[in-house]
């Protein structure tokens, strides 16, 4: 066995490695040229969020490389480059353009991911794309998959040329109210008169030409005089510095990365250490961070963050964790903990590392949705219960890979298979009631409780699974072998209503969670362990069918 | 119990497969389908053995019992929600007469014959099984078969024109052609049809008119105003006032339009003007009906003026405004945008403003969906929108898409104008300065008389074929660049329009047309569509048979020997015994943009019996109940009454969804139930000894 510290050792390096490469920054300070408020997407928010928002929008990156000097330029250093103009940025390759048919389709290389505006705007394929899109929503029919990629690219040129343009920088507030528009630069004359425009014209001025220079004591002085002329317009409309501040904090912190890091922290730690309470330390304090997070997220939001696919990630992989720490203190056993880490970490890496799929932007609500008590209620309850089929899918494959490889350790299994059998119990409660208060807020949305639409559906679906599982077991179909397959198999059908009905079918009342991205990914996941679940059955049936080895469920309380 | 286990087997496997067809079409197939019902039936029936034959149940059968009962309640009360539930819906218009029935989501057919008290009618379900000659829907009254044959999306009007005996207007086909197009498109015109005497051509306006034979040196183009509209969109008023002596008849006014806005606003078109002084060649705006509201009444007094203004880039220098309140304000406007530029998505373009003296010229990106002021005027130039893709739709300017084919800019401009300043400006039709065209000049209406509308504005090109009493075709038509042609015109021969290279030619002339609209699918050529999907109608006596379209909403009648039968097609109504009328309607929106963020329709319940009004508040998640009293809801026989739609281009009229579900309670009473039971089940008491009997 390898010392402790050894282990510390590794963890740290680990963290290092992974923390560095956000380190590398120029040697400007944007710290007040990021609290610039903003008016886009419905609502008032630091320039740093619209930087990194529309740097994902336009890159799928959180930082671009300079493709003069090859530096890596953070988002906000992009944005005043590009808003500063001094450089053709339509010359760089800097728009994503990640789908392989519609590259194929415009003839660009299928090994490039990021193409220059230039060669963009200059494609008479994407033209056509786009006209044939028209077309067919003029038709009323659906649009191929093909046109909407081709959408989503044009209006990632669209973005670009509105930030080189100044026009989508909407910093100036407006005096006429809360709610009406804010002007770009360009237009502050329009809105404050010729004084108050110049002034601003030329304090912007400063700041790019001290930008363009790379003059930092100049930039940190220009940014600051420029966002507190900017924040005296028109004080009234101005949100307070703290919600500001809240929210740059919440960008600058990272939680959610600081949590994977911890968890898997954790995971080393109780994978090498004897005693748990090193590794259940390390994992209450990761947990402790994305709750942080989660609370920020909510608090800068004004509402529970589970309306959209990345929020719903996050939530799952919180909750994952939190019933982990929880069974693990309960039940005292690791074991929990350590199927749920890995989970919760893929989660989160995933959430955090793919934003053209998981987009992590705080937008404003479909209306139907702003009903805040239903919303929560509903939501919650149901992420739960797929974040407690999450931990019984993990727990069954631990099992499954134990007969696999370790066929002797009937102990260790069943005291797994208790697990497994409590994490079941809690997700059909939740998905069960989580499903009738579905039905309930429909009642209230859409007038009626049940309508079949594919998301309910799909819902239902999963729990009969999952209560046919536990039926057969009780009926003595299966035993614990069996349980564990399902717990395995059935994990499908909660991928299905949650990632599969958003972004495979598509269709159906819950579209506000719709999206696209990332079908290949999860179904080559599923299908490949579909395969290690039949290799596990068929290596069991061929050792003498399911029915051997079928111990009692007992109970070992504390 | 391993019964019970295969029948939610099998109904998940049912479901998972079913579900994956996914289209409304298979939910209707699956989860409306006599089987399924059948499924759910057996599967209540299994859960009530399953929790009998625990007979006698001991306390650790509790959560079990709980949970299967409440299922079973559930399904009963799901059952009787979908046997003798209301679902339907209601369209209510602000200012409108209540509305007293709902339309259900039911599509129903009916029939019945004058003569006989009988009725009959059939339930279609159009998504799943469309009527059609495989598969008719028969009705029979007595001894007349009814069968409906075939279905569409969506009707057309199709005009015949066929030869009268004698008395009927002259009418002529005409034949567009361009190399560009795939087939020529041809159409009929009839003169003295104030429907049917005009087309627009893209830009260019054709019109048939009547005239005596003139002097062709004489002859006066004559000219009216056409909107840059497709050629498939109704034809828009126009009115012509010069003419009379220049050899042109003068049109009948559009009196229907203005009834059409309803309410009586004064909105006639003013009493015919003198004719004009103009010289030869000269092009005369005319301009028709004010559009709109109430607003365009409210002239002469106010002192804060705002006009509307639409322009266009295939007309750059054409000014079309609307005085919506106030005097008009004499600005001109020029729209210029090119929609060649592959950057066109980012919508370059400038719209230069003339105001007296002075000129003012933006670029797009710094107008859009903004309020600017003009410095050094009273005036703010506001709600600029950009419609790449210009049409009238129910007379509401809308962009049908993104693609710039006829791009324009509407807006707004207002500020306060000194009472009786701008009315001197006034339009007088002798004032050549004033309203000539060719000088790019607004033309600006009498305050209180009228005001060009958006379809009013003068046409770039056109042509205007003239009836002489001799029989005698003549035409005169102006290009673009405003060259005017005329002369004779044969049956065959083609001339220009003035748009790209179109050519017409008159492919026939019928002195005494008769002219029908016959209804039929959109399908056919040169239908208009009516918006409105159908049925055709198959009608046997005896030997006699006849076929007709029958439109949604419309009813229709046919004679069939001595009988008429009338036929009805659409949504099944059903009537209330209150009535609900929209107060009002609120859109609130996003910060900074037009994102809806939320709908208010604020209605009122009206007891006609007791005499009696209800207001109440409906919004997003918020129903209202109706009857109200205490614990109505929980029963769920009250109309439950929710936002469920809007329309965007007219904010004066919400869309409510109705349910009335009996089965609500038990609904609840076996949600709670069986979420209590799963609680109890595994909480409550420890599992193993459930577990020991079970197994």
């Amino acid at each position: 066995m390898k010392p402790p510290w050894l282990n510390l050792q590794i963890v740290l390096v680990l963290l290092a490695a992974l923390w560095l490469p956000s380190l590398s920054a120029s040697e400007l300070n944007f710290d007040d040229a990021a609290r610039i408020v903003i008016q886009s997407g419905g609502r008032k928010k630091p320039l740093d969020t619209f930087a990194s928002e529309s740097l994902q929008t336009i890159s799928g990156r959180r930082a671009l490389k300079d493709p003069q000097s090859g530096q890596r330029l953070q988002a906000m250093d992009a944005l005043i480059s590009m808003w500063s103009g001094g450089r053709d940025w339509k010359a760089f390759p800097v728009v994503l353009v990640s789908d392989a048919s519609l590259k194929r389709s415009l003839g660009l290389p299928a090994t490039l991911r990021l193409f220059s505006f230039e060669a963009l705007a200059r494609n008479h394929a994407l033209g056509e794309l786009e006209a044939q899109a028209q077309a067919t929503r003029r038709r009323g029919e659906d649009l191929t998959a093909l046109e909407k990629e081709a959408e989503t690219v044009l209006s990632r040129l669209h973005l670009l040329n509105q930030i080189l343009s100044g026009e989508a920088l909407t910093i100036v507030p407006s005096p006429k109210g809360a709610k009406s528009p804010w002007a770009g630069l360009n237009q502050a004359t329009a809105v404050y008169g010729e004084q108050v425009g110049g002034e601003l014209g030329s304090l912007f001025k400063k700041v790019s030409d001290a930008y363009r220079a790379g003059d930092a004591g100049a930039f940190a002085s220009s940014t600051r005089e420029f966002r507190s002329r900017l924040s005296q317009l028109a004080a009234e409309v101005y949100p307070a510095a703290g919600a500001i501040e809240r929210e740059v904090h919440y960008n600058r912190l990272h939680p959610f990365r600081w949590a994977w890091l911890l968890y898997l922290g954790a995971f080393f730690g109780l994978l090498v250490r004897k005693p748990m309470r090193f590794g259940l330390v390390l994992f209450g304090a990761g947990l402790a961070m994305q709750i942080y997070g989660f609370v920020l997220r909510s608090w800068v939001a004004g509402r529970a963050p589970v309306t959209n696919m990345y929020e719903s990630v996050v939530w799952v992989s919180l909750g994952v964790a939190a019933f982990a720490l929880g069974f693990a203190l309960i039940y005292r056993s690791k074991l929990y903990v350590l199927t749920a880490a890995p989970l919760a970490i893929l989660g989160l890496i995933f959430a955090d590392s793919l934003p053209s799929v998981f987009n992590s932007s705080i937008g404003p609500l479909p209306p139907v949705l702003r009903d805040n008590f239903w919303l929560v209620t509903h939501v919650l309850t149901i992420t739960l219960g797929y974040a407690a089929f999450a931990l019984a899918m993990g727990l069954g494959h631990v099992i499954l890979s134990l007969y696999l490889f370790k066929p002797a350790s009937v102990n260790e299994r069943s005291q797994i298979h208790q697990l497994l059998y409590r994490a079941l119990q809690i997700g059909v409660l939740l998905l069960a009631v989580g499903t009738i208060l579905g039905g309930v807020w429909a009642n209230y949305s859409w007038g009626r409780f049940w309508g079949w639409d594919p998301k309910e559906t799909w819902a239902l679906i999963a729990l009969l699974l999952y209560i046919f599982a536990l039926h057969g077991r009780l009926a003595g179909w299966w035993g614990n072998f069996g349980l564990s397959v399902a717990a395995a198999v059935c994990f499908n059908g909660v991928l299905m209503a949650w990632y599969g009905v958003n972004f495979v079918l598509g269709k159906g009342l819950h579209s506000y969670g719709f999206g696209g991205g990332g079908v290949e990914w999860v179904a080559g996941l599923v299908a490949l362990d579909v395969l290690f679940i039949g290799y596990c059955v068929a290596a069991r049936l061929k050792k003498g069918g399911l029915h051997q080895n079928f111990p009692r469920l007992t109970v070992n309380r504390p | 119990m391993i019964l019970l286990a295969v029948i939610i087997v099998a109904c998940a496997v049912g479901t998972v497969a079913e579900s994956r067809f996914d289209t409304a079409v298979a939910q209707a197939y699956v989860y409306d389908a006599p089987w399924f019902i059948g499924w759910l039936l057996l599967l209540c029936v299994n859960l009530i053995c399953a929790v009998l034959l625990r007979y006698p149940w001991k306390p650790h059968h509790l959560g079990f019992i709980i949970t299967h009962a409440g299922i079973v309640v559930l399904l009963v009360g799901a059952m009787i929600g979908r046997f003798w539930g209301v679902e339907g819906s209601v369209t209510l218009f602000k200012g409108a007469k209540p509305a007293s029935s709902l339309l259900l989501n039911q599509t129903v057919f009916e029939a019945h014959a004058s003569g006989l008290a009988e009725r009959k009618s059939s339930i279609l379900n159009l998504d799943v099984r469309p009527p059609s000659v495989r598969r008719p829907v028969q009705l029979n009254l007595k001894d007349i078969q009814i069968s409906l044959v075939d279905y569409t999306k969506e009707l057309g009007v199709l005009t015949r024109v066929e030869k009268a005996a004698s008395n009927g207007s002259p009418a002529v086909r005409l034949v567009f052609r361009s190399d560009m197009a795939p087939q020529p498109i041809s159409q009929w015109l009839v003169l003295g049809d104030a429907a049917r005497d005009t087309i627009l051509f893209g830009p260019a306006q054709i019109r048939f008119a009547s005239g005596r034979r003139t002097d062709a040196a004489h002859a006066k183009t004559h000219f009216t105003a056409a909107a840059p509209m497709d050629s498939g969109s109704s034809p828009t008023a126009v009115e012509s006032r010069n003419a009379a002596k220049s050899g042109v008849l003068p049109l009948p006014a559009r009196d229907e339009r203005g009834e059409d806005r309803g309410e009586g606003k004064s909105t006639k078109d003013g009493p015919p003007l003198p004719p004009s002084q103009g010289t030869e060649g000269e092009i005369q705006q005319s301009s028709a009906a004010p559009l709109l509201n109430a607003a365009a009444v409210a002239s002469n007094q106010a002192s804060e003026s705002r006009e509307k203004h639409f322009v266009f880039a295939k007309l750059p220098d054409m000014t079309m405004a609307r005085v919506v309140s106030g005097q008009p304000t004499g600005i001109k406007a020029a729209f210029r945008y090119d929609s060649k530029l592959p950057e066109n998505k980012e919508r370059t373009g400038t719209l230069e403003l003339k105001i007296d003296q002075q000129r003012f010229e933006f670029e797009l990106a710094q107008i859009l969906d903004r309020d600017v002021p003009l410095p050094g005027t009273a005036w703010t130039l506001n709600r600029v929108k950009f419609l790449p893709d210009f049409r009238l739709e129910n007379k509401e300017p809308v962009s049908v898409s993104d693609t710039p084919n006829n791009p324009a800019l509407v807006f707004e401009i207002a500020g306060a104008s000194a009472p009786g300043e701008k009315a001197s400006h006034d339009c007088d039709h002798e004032d050549e300065e004033e309203c000539d065209h060719s000088q790019q000049k607004a033309c600006c209406p009498k305050p209180g008389e009228q005001s060009p509308a958006p379809h009013g504005m003068a046409a770039s090109s056109g042509v205007t074929i003239l009836y002489g009493a001799d029989q005698q075709l003549r035409f005169t038509s102006v290009s673009k660049d405003r060259k005017t042609e005329e002369g004779s015109i044969e049956i065959g021969k083609e001339i220009s329009i003035g748009l790209a290279d179109w050519m017409v030619r008159i492919d026939e002339l019928i002195e005494h047309a008769a002219v029908r609209d016959e209804i039929a699918p959109l399908k056919e050529h040169g239908a208009q569509s009516i918006n409105a999907p159908g049925v055709l109608v198959r009608v046997r006596r005896g030997a006699e048979s006849l076929e007709q379209w029958v439109a949604s909403g419309t009813p229709a009648h046919r004679s069939v020997g001595n009988e008429i039968i009338h036929f009805s097609f659409g949504r099944k109504v059903r009537p209330l015994d209150f009535s609900v009328a929209l107060d009002d309607f609120e859109v609130e929106r996003d910060e900074g943009s037009q994102s809806p963020a939320g709908f208010k329709s604020r209605v009122r319940f009206i007891d006609t019996k007791k005499n009696r009004s209800l207001p109440r508040e409906i919004w997003m998640n918020h129903p209202a109940d109706y009857p109200d009293f205490p614990g109505v809801s929980l029963l769920g026989t009250a109309y439950k009454f929710s936002q469920a739609s809007w329309n965007p281009n007219d904010l004066s009229q919400t869309t409510l969804q109705v349910v009335q579900d009996p089965g609500w309670s038990l609904k609840w009473i076996g949600s709670l139930l069986v979420c209590g039971g799963i609680f109890t089940m595994f909480y409550v008491k420890p599992y193993p000894r459930r577990n020991a009997t079970a197994s």
